[in-house]
C-alpha cells in the first residue's frame, strides 16, 4: 500500500488541525470550569427531571441529574458538543478529499499520475482516521485533566469509552461524506448527505428513547452504537463499536469502488 | 535482433481503435483510429471543443470510453492504466494547482507519486523556464503556474509526453522555451503528443498532425503537406499606381483578390514565392501576412475532396 497521498494529506492539514485542537480543548475546558459552580445547584440538579424524555435524551444523554459527574459530562460534552465538533471536522474533510479536490480542479492532475484510485481513496480515509484519532485523544486528555482539576470524579475507562464512541461516530460520517463525493461529484452534496444523515441519526435515537414503538429500532442509528448506551456510565459498547467499524469499512469500500468506476471531472 | 527489439519497434506510442466517447447525446470523440509512432512529435489540432481534450483524458483513464479502446506503448489504457501512466508525462489543458503549497512542495509530492524524481531535474527545468520554486503557488501568475505544470510533465523524463495546449498562458519567449524542451525530448527518442488549436504552435516541432473537428479525426498529414495547403491572408498597401495589380489574379495559388483604395487583399495557398515575385513589379509600401487559421486550412483541405 503506497502512503504518499496519506503523508501529503496529513502535511497539508497539520496547521488546520492545530486550530481544531485548540478550539476543542478550549471549549471543553470552559465547560468543565463551570462544574464547581453548579455542582451544588439544586435547581439545575432537578432541571432535567422536568424535561420531556426525548429532549433529555437529545441534549443531556438521558441524564436525570445534571450535577452528577456523568450527568454533567454527558449533558455538557458527550451528548452533543463533542460529537458535533468532530463531525463537522470529519464531514468537511471527507467531502474535501475527493469532491473538494475535484471542484478545485486539482484531482485531474493527481489521478493522471500512477496512483490507483482506490489507493487514493483509502489513503485519504487513513489520513482522516489519524486526524480523528488525534482529536479524540485531545478530547479524552482535556476532559480527564479538567475533571481531575475540578474534582469531578469519573473513571478514566468510562471517559475513554465515551471518547472512542465520539471518534468512531465522527469517522463513520467522515467515511459517508468521502463516499458521497467519490461516487458522484459535488462537495456541497457530499456534505449535505453526511450531515443530514448525522442529524437524522441523532434525532432518531433521541426520539426512540421516548417513543415506545421506535425503541426496538434504535440499533438503526449509529448514534445509538456510539453514545446511545451511555458509555460514561455503562462502559464500552463493544458490539456497537464493531458495528460502527464495519459500517465505516463498507462506506470506504463504496468510496473506493465509486471513484474507480466513474469519470473524473475536469 | 532479439525478439524484444522487434516488438518494441512494432509497438506504437499511442494507438486507438474505434475510440469513442459521448457525453449523453453530445459527441466528445467518435471512432478515433490513431497511431502515433515512438519517437514522433505528433500535433493534435482542432478548434476548441473539437474533442482534443476528450481524447487526451481518455488516454490517461481520467474518463472512460463509450466504446473502442486505446493503448499507450502497447498497454491498455483501461486495464493497464497504472503502468501506462507511469510512462507518461501529462500537462492538462486547464491546469489547476493547489494554491497553498509551494511549487517545489507540489513537484516533490508529484515526484513521490512516481516513485522518486531527481530533485536536480526539477531545479534544471525551473532554471530554464525561470521559475522560483520556493514561491507559494497561489501567489504565482498564470504563466508561472503553467511552468509548474510543464515541469511536472517533464521532470521524470517520460517515454511519452501528452501536452494539452502546453503554450497557453505563456508569453512568446517562454512558449519557445517549452517548444525547445519538446524538441530536445524528441531528439532523445521520446514521443510527444501535443494538442493545439493553432497550427503555428505545432508547425515547428511536429512532424505529423492530426486534425479533429466535431469529434472526428478528419485528416492525418505530414506537417509539410499541410503547410502547402495552408492559406494565408495577405494585405498589400501600394505606394503608387495599382496598375498591374490585376495580374495578381493569375498567380498560382492566389484566390479571392480584392482591389481598392491602393490596398490589395488576397488569399494565397502554400508557397508565397510566386506571389512575392509578382509583387516585386508593384510599388509595395507595406506587406502584411496573417498566420493561417486552422479553420481555413481545414476548409482548403476539404475544398479539394468535398464539393463545396
Amino acid at each position: 500500500m503506497p502512503t504518499e497521498v496519506l503523508v501529503e494529506t496529513l502535511r497539508e492539514r497539520r496547521r488546520s488541525l492545530l486550530w481544531w485542537v485548540l478550539g476543542l480543548a478550549a471549549l471543553i475546558a470552559l465547560n468543565i470550569a463551570f462544574y464547581p459552580s453548579v455542582r451544588d445547584d439544586e435547581a439545575l440538579s432537578d432541571y432535567a427531571k422536568d424535561l420531556p424524555e426525548s429532549v433529555r435524551a437529545l441534549f443531556a444523554g438521558g441524564e436525570l441529574d445534571l450535577t452528577s459527574p456523568a450527568g454533567y459530562l454527558n449533558s455538557q460534552i458527550f451528548a452533543l458538543m463533542a460529537p458535533l465538533i468532530l463531525l463537522i471536522f470529519t464531514i468537511g474533510a471527507g467531502a474535501g478529499a475527493v469532491a473538494g479536490e475535484e471542484e478545485r480542479g486539482t484531482l485531474d492532475l493527481l489521478l493522471a499520475h500512477p496512483v490507483r484510485r482506490r489507493d487514493y481513496v483509502v489513503q485519504h480515509f487513513l489520513a482522516l482516521a489519524a486526524l480523528v484519532g488525534a482529536l479524540t485523544l485531545v478530547l479524552l486528555a482535556t476532559v480527564a485533566l479538567g475533571s481531575w482539576l475540578v474534582d469531578l470524579e469519573i473513571g478514566f475507562g468510562r471517559l475513554l469509552a465515551a471518547s472512542v464512541g465520539v471518534g468512531l461516530l465522527a469517522l463513520l460520517f467522515g467515511a459517508i461524506a468521502l463516499a458521497a463525493g467519490a461516487i458522484r461529484p459535488g462537495r456541497a452534496r457530499a456534505i449535505a448527505a453526511a450531515a443530514g444523515l448525522a442529524v437524522a441519526a441523532w434525532i432518531f435515537d433521541g426520539l426512540a428513547q421516548a417513543v415506545d414503538v421506535l425503541e426496538a429500532w434504535r440499533p438503526l442509528s449509529p448514534y445509538y452504537h456510539a453514545l446511545g448506551q451511555n458509555p460514561l456510565r455503562e462502559g464500552a459498547p463493544w458490539a456497537g463499536w464493531a458495528i460502527l467499524a464495519i459500517a465505516t469499512a463498507v462506506f470506504v469500500a463504496s468510496a473506493a469502488f465509486g471513484l474507480e468506476r466513474r469519470d473524473a471531472r475536469q | 535482433m532479439c525478439p524484444d527489439t522487434v516488438s518494441a519497434m512494432s509497438t506504437a506510442a499511442i494507438e486507438t481503435a474505434g475510440l469513442t466517447r459521448f457525453y449523453g447525446e453530445t459527441r466528445g470523440i467518435e471512432d478515433l483510429d490513431l497511431r502515433v509512432e515512438q519517437g514522433e512529435v505528433f500535433g493534435y489540432l482542432g478548434p476548441n471543443g473539437a474533442g482534443k481534450t476528450t481524447t487526451i483524458r481518455l488516454l490517461l483513464d481520467l474518463i472512460r470510453p463509450t466504446r473502442g479502446r486505446a493503448a499507450i506503448a502497447g498497454l491498455d489504457t483501461r486495464r493497464q492504466s497504472l503502468e501506462a501512466r507511469r510512462l507518461t508525462g501529462y500537462l492538462p489543458g486547464e491546469l489547476k494547482l493547489p494554491a497553498r503549497t509551494t511549487a517545489i512542495g507540489l513537484l516533490s509530492y508529484l515526484g513521490r507519486l512516481r516513485g522518486a524524481v531527481d530533485r536536480q531535474a526539477i531545479g534544471e527545468l525551473a532554471d530554464r523556464l525561470d521559475l522560483q520554486l520556493e514561491r507559494r503557488i497561489g501567489d504565482l501568475s498564470k504563466g508561472n503556474k503553467q511552468k509548474v505544470g510543464v515541469i511536472a510533465a517533464f521532470m521524470h523524463d517520460p517515454e511519452l509526453l501528452i501536452l494539452d495546449e502546453p503554450t497557453s498562458g505563456l508569453d512568446p519567449l517562454r512558449q519557445q522555451d517549452v517548444l525547445d524542451l519538446v524538441r530536445e525530448r524528441a531528439a532523445a527518442g521520446r514521443t510527444v503528443f501535443l494538442s493545439s488549436h493553432e497550427l503555428d504552435q505545432v508547425e515547428h516541432v511536429a512532424e505529423r498532425v492530426g486534425i479533429v473537428r466535431d469529434g472526428r479525426l478528419v485528416a492525418v498529414e505530414a506537417i509539410a503537406t499541410l503547410k502547402q495547403r495552408a492559406v494565408r491572408r495577405v494585405e498589400v498597401r501600394l505606394a503608387g499606381s495599382a496598375a498591374g495589380a490585376e495580374r495578381l489574379r493569375d498567380v498560382p495559388g492566389v484566390h479571392d483578390v480584392s482591389l481598392g483604395d491602393g490596398v490589395v487583399r488576397l488569399d494565397v495557398e502554400g508557397s508565397m514565392d510566386a506571389l512575392v515575385k509578382e509583387l516585386a513589379r508593384l510599388p509595395v509600401q507595406t506587406l502584411t501576412s496573417e498566420a493561417p487559421e486552422l479553420d481555413e486550412i481545414f476548409r482548403s483541405y476539404y475544398g479539394h475532396s468535398h464539393a463545396d
